[in-house]
């Protein structure tokens, strides 16, 4: 099994604030693991520091085997990562249709030459861009309001259409700051159904989530966080059972 | 000959100073870049010596008024303008093109009214003159750096040390949580544009006084160089401000002084750039750190 | 409403297009007068600033308040080049193109990487800066004096002289501007730069690289600057350092704003109106500024998009090439071809 992620003794510090110490964690290729924790564990630190918005401390970050530690975030998504953000960032003055053909950007070539003269591999590639972004957005039932503005969507649509965003990016890692914070019941368990889909494409997804419910069914294995550090890991029922995570996050949260 | 560059500017810093306090203090608590302020600047000056020779040449009573004025006219600026902006929650934009808006409106209705040509402006206060060394220092300009050293003071003890202050400091940090703690942010707001429009105002007068001469164009040319003082500092600290008035006042002496005259503003603006590319907070901001 | 009326606008747009297009081609033919010619040309070449400006200001977001500097820099180049060197037209006009993309991309590299408000700032100050050297740097510029007898433009011998063969270049000129920020517009870089204008954080973790894109913007917008410069320098004959201030600066700001904010339409709109209204207004010349700004501050109340700034063609096109599954089709103007 290839390992797609590989952190490794990351430590992430502000002044005196110690935001991680010393987290280690792997996601092998095709897997859905989980990341929990209370609030302010430094779940979304964790992943800003995997995706380079953060440069940690201490520590590395590997992505297929490929030392990524300290790039700029848009060279790691040119390596292979993509993200969704925890208060939803679309680019909400473009159609659902576009946002997803700038997601593609990784993926396109065509230089300011190109553009300018509108040459045919310009033409060619950017049919091709709506072509699969019309696709993808089929799978997910965004198809009909392909031509709406992003920001008009309901929130729940709007989450979903984060991480088809970040698909478009054809990660090697999808990570998704909770995608089902805010969500109702209903919404939640579409969501599901779509990280299942996920899977079923074959992509790897890191998750961050609060609902222990949506993360104990999706998830093969699951991190826990606590002030910083990880304070357990493994398959969920393993979690479940172990008294330091429950002491420290379902003890408190899910009585 | 150094030492006399030295004082020249920093008379013309404290100058800035006054004036980039103003803009920094509106910049803080709004996070707007106002370009009005420099027009207020020559609205007190022209204020000034419009009452002046209104009232029959009492120079005091003629500043206390131009105070006033120029003070409710940094509130219009605020009320009838911004504060609609506000309300209908108008992005930052609107606002930034609102008071850029204002200011050539300010700067072209004075125009209209006066000329364009510029204004002879009575030196009420002329002491005379003393030697330090070689330099020669003349009493206008140790009142004005007085006057704006002391204004900076009495700012600073009304920002950092009373509840006005508390409250504009807590309500640039976080409008939403100022007002959930009952501070009334328009009456926050509405006193730090009456304190930038006093500040201007005070500072307009002086320079007048200094160069004897006003003109409509007084205000573009000190509105670039506040801004140039401010973002030198650091947008929105005080102490920032106030450093870059008087370094930007400096600067712009000396190199008058020994390289040229003529390029004197070129090369403290190059200067700014420059230390922009090391420092791109300015020499006292705060690096922030970037929430997702 | 307006809405509505921009759907039905875009449903004809190219037989809109055409008919505008051959209007403009006629109007040097019917119209005489040399004073109302002048006024289109530099109405055209107010429309190359505008646009340019846009795709700065309103495409990726960047407010920019020195565009004047580049428009400057482009006419000095121009008149540089053709006074002392004899240089033909088509080397002064992408020189001039050249150069000031790259005084673009000089003032870019130290300072996109600042927040909005230092940009701001500093493109402001570079106007300054410019002008004070333009009215300083005696041997080159001849500073206050101004550069006089600057040639008529020749391209490979053909001579552009006359108003209507300047009006004609003018022209060309415009539509090379138009096409070339559309298709920019309408590639992925096009895209790359409205994610930037969006959201720049979700744009660097989509695998944009910002400041490249702003770099990039920035270095075409003032190219297309630089190029009315040389237009400007090279038609009136005559220029000097006070065309290039902050004013012209804010003037061509208001346009943009006018016009509304990344609208490419609506900044043909600003540009014409606000050329031809202080025209035909000429008794109020005086208060051009002052109109200016009352502009600004009343349109921010009301309407701080601008005129179209809330209007994306594109996007009310495709909305509407959907709307015939809903209604069976009745009401689509555009395909009344197909009606059998």
């Amino acid at each position: 099994m290839e390992k797609i992620l590989k952190v490794d003794h990351i430590t992430q510090k502000f002044g005196g604030l110690v935001a991680l110490e010393d987290v280690n964690m792997e996601v092998d290729s095709g897997e859905i693991v989980g990341v929990i924790g209370p609030n302010g564990a430094g779940k979304t630190t964790l992943f800003n520091c995997i995706t380079g918005i953060y440069k940690p401390t201490e520590g590395t970050v590997e992505l297929a085997g490929k030392d990524v530690t300290g790039w700029k975030p848009y060279q790691i998504t040119k390596q292979g990562f993509a993200r969704t953000f925890q208060n939803i960032r679309l680019f909400r003055k473009m159609t659902v249709l576009d946002n997803v053909i700038a997601g593609m950007h990784v993926h396109t070539k065509s230089n300011l030459l190109d553009s300018i003269f509108d040459t045919p591999r310009k033409r060619r590639e950017m049919t091709e861009c709506q072509e699969n972004a019309e696709k993808i957005l089929k799978i997910f039932d965004l198809y009909d309001q392909r031509y709406e503005m992003a920001g008009a969507l309901p929130y729940g649509k709007q989450r979903e259409l984060e991480i088809v965003r970040a698909m478009a990016a054809r990660p090697k890692l999808l990570l998704l700051d909770e995608p089902a914070a805010g969500m109702n019941e209903q919404e939640t368990q579409e969501l599901m159904h779509r990280v299942g889909q996920l899977k079923e494409m074959g992509y790897t997804v890191l998750l961050i989530e609060h609902d222990m419910k949506f993360v104990m069914n999706i998830c093969r294995r699951l991190y826990v966080l606590d002030n910083g550090r990880l304070i357990g890991k493994g398959t969920p029922q393993e979690v479940k059972k172990n008294p330091v995570v429950v002491e420290a996050y379902l003890g408190k949260d899910e009585t | 000959m150094l030492l006399q560059q030295i004082i020249n500017g920093l008379t013309i810093g404290s100058t800035y100073a006054l004036v980039s306090i103003g803009f920094t203090m509106v910049f803080g608590v709004l996070e707007l870049t106002n370009f009005a302020n420099s027009s207020l600047y020559m609205l007190g000056a022209y204020f000034t010596l419009m009452l002046y020779n209104a009232t029959g040449h009492h120079f005091f009573v003629a500043l206390l008024m131009s105070i006033i004025l120029t003070g409710i006219a940094g509130y219009c600026l605020d009320r009838f303008a911004l504060r609609r902006l506000r309300r209908k929650n108008a992005p930052k934009l609107a606002g930034l093109i609102t008071t850029l808006g204002m200011s050539m409106i300010f700067d072209n209705g004075i125009m209209l009214i006066f000329g364009s040509e510029s204004k002879s402006f009575p030196n009420q206060i002329d002491l005379g003159r003393f030697y330090i060394g070689n330099a020669i220092v003349s009493w206008t300009q140790v009142i004005i750096m007085v006057v704006a050293f002391s204004l900076m003071a009495i700012l600073s003890i009304i920002v950092y040390g009373t509840k006005l202050g508390k409250a504009m400091r807590s309500t640039s940090q976080n409008v939403e949580a100022a007002r959930l703690m009952g501070i009334n942010i328009n009456s926050v707001i509405a006193f730090t544009f009456i304190i930038s429009g006093i500040l201007a105002c005070i500072s307009g007068t002086m320079v007048g006084m200094y160069y004897q001469t006003v003109d409509v164009n007084m205000g573009t040319m000190i509105g670039m160089k506040t801004f140039a003082a401010a973002i030198l500092g650091g947008v929105g600290v005080l102490p920032g401000a106030v450093i870059g008035g008087l370094i930007i006042g400096i600067i712009e002496t000396i190199a008058a002084g020994y390289i040229s005259t003529g390029y004197r503003d070129a090369i403290a603006f190059t200067i700014l750039i420059i230390v922009l590319l090391f420092k791109p907070t300015g020499l006292f901001g705060q690096k922030q750190i970037n929430k997702v | 409403m307006l809405e509505g009326f921009c759907t039905k606008l875009q449903r004809h747009h190219a037989a809109i297009t055409g008919a505008v297009l051959v209007i403009t081609c006629l109007i040097p033919f019917c119209v005489t007068s040399t004073y109302v010619l002048r006024i289109c040309v530099v109405a055209q070449m107010n429309i190359i600033l505008v646009l340019s400006l846009n795709m700065m200001t309103g495409l990726l977001g960047q407010m920019s308040f020195g565009h004047a500097a580049f428009f400057g820099i482009g006419a000095y180049t121009a008149a540089i080049l053709s006074t002392k060197l004899n240089m033909p037209a088509q080397v002064t006009f992408p020189a001039a193109m050249v150069v000031a993309g790259l005084f673009g991309i000089l003032l870019g590299l130290p300072t996109l990487k600042l927040k909005g408000y230092y940009f701001v700032i500093v493109t402001m100050v570079f106007c300054e800066i410019m002008r004070i050297v333009e009215l300083n740097w005696m041997e080159v510029t001849r500073g206050p004096l101004g550069i006089m007898t600057i040639p008529k433009p020749g391209f490979f011998g053909l001579r552009i002289s006359t108003q209507r063969e300047f009006y004609f270049l003018a022209l060309a000129l415009v539509i090379l501007t138009v096409i070339v920020i559309r298709n920019i517009m309408n590639s992925r870089i096009g895209y790359a730069i409205l994610a930037v204008r969006d959201d720049e954080v979700a744009a660097e973790s989509m695998g944009i690289n910002i400041f490249r894109y702003k770099i990039l913007v920035f270095a075409v917008a003032s190219c297309f600057a630089g190029l009315a410069g040389a237009l400007y320098a090279q038609y009136t004959g005559y220029i000097d350092p006070t065309s290039f201030t902050n004013n012209k600066s804010n003037e061509l700001l208001v346009m943009v704003i006018f016009g509304g904010l990344g609208n490419l339409v609506g900044s043909f709109i600003g540009a014409i109106t606000l050329s031809v209204i202080p025209e035909l207004l000429r008794g109020l010349a005086t208060y051009r500024q002052l109109i200016y700004g009352i502009i600004l501050v009343v349109l921010m109340m009301v309407k701080p998009d601008g005129l179209l700034g809330a209007v994306n063609f594109k996007y009310l096109g495709q909305r509407d090439k959907l709307k015939p599954l809903k209604d069976g089709g009745k009401k689509r103007g555009a395909i009344w071809w197909k009606k059998s």
